[in-house]
């Protein structure tokens, strides 16, 4: 194993993530549209320390295509 | 001497005042035994009679419309065609569809006899979700 793994194994058994935030999830036209603000945290659990927190906020349109269902058949 | 008139007048009024007492008398005891003592036996009667034939024509009935009911499916086919279509709006999903009819065929030579368009049209409201997210901790793991 080389000291790359060795350092990315620590970093990922050392810290968590943690995640806070809110979304909204709102139905328009076409698809849906998902919208708010996620905040996450890196800490080290060794150290009991925030490491780094991100600031992500979400502007997201999905588009989500018409659904053609042909009726069923009468046996 | 008293004229015709006077004389027809006079037994008139005698006649309603000994006679016609008793003709109403006559009439009204005739009236009070009829409804005392037939109309009870003419009622019970067509109710009987009433019953019977209800008794009697039910199974007819029945018999008759099970035999058309079962004749009519020997003879005709259903068929559903057409499609259901799903789009998201703003605020819900609405459902239309396209074509739908029901058709009813012949069985045995599959010609077309008749057919119903069925419209179906409406919108499901679907309000907005809000997600909240609290303290939600990932710990990840080496795969080895």
């Amino acid at each position: 194993m080389s000291i790359v793994d060795d350092l990315i194994a620590n970093l990922i058994q050392r810290n968590a993530l943690r995640l806070n935030g809110s979304l909204k999830i709102a139905l328009v036209a076409g698809g849906a549209k998902i919208g708010g603000t996620v905040i996450c945290t890196v800490r080290d659990q060794g150290k009991n320390k925030d490491i780094v927190t991100i600031n992500a906020p979400v502007d997201a349109t999905v588009r989500i295509a018409d659904l053609v269902i042909p009726v069923p058949k009468i046996p | 001497m008293s004229d015709v008139n006077g004389f027809i007048d006079a037994i008139g009024r005698d006649i309603s005042a000994t006679t016609a007492p008793k003709v109403e008398a006559l009439a009204r005891s005739i009236g009070d035994k009829a409804v005392a003592d037939y109309v009870p036996k003419v009622s019970a009667l067509a109710n009987q009679l009433v019953k019977e034939i209800i008794d009697e024509q039910a199974v007819v009935l029945r018999d008759f419309v099970t035999a058309a009911v079962v004749e009519l499916f020997q003879r005709y086919r259903p068929e559903l065609a057409g499609a259901i279509r799903t789009r998201i709006v703003a605020t819900g999903i609405e459902v239309t569809g396209e074509n739908i009819r029901l058709d009813l065929k012949n069985r045995e030579t599959g010609a077309a006899i008749s057919s119903l368009d069925i419209p179906l049209a409406l919108t499901i409201h679907v309000d907005d979700l809000a997600l909240d997210i609290q303290q939600a901790m990932i710990r990840l793991d080496v795969v080895r």
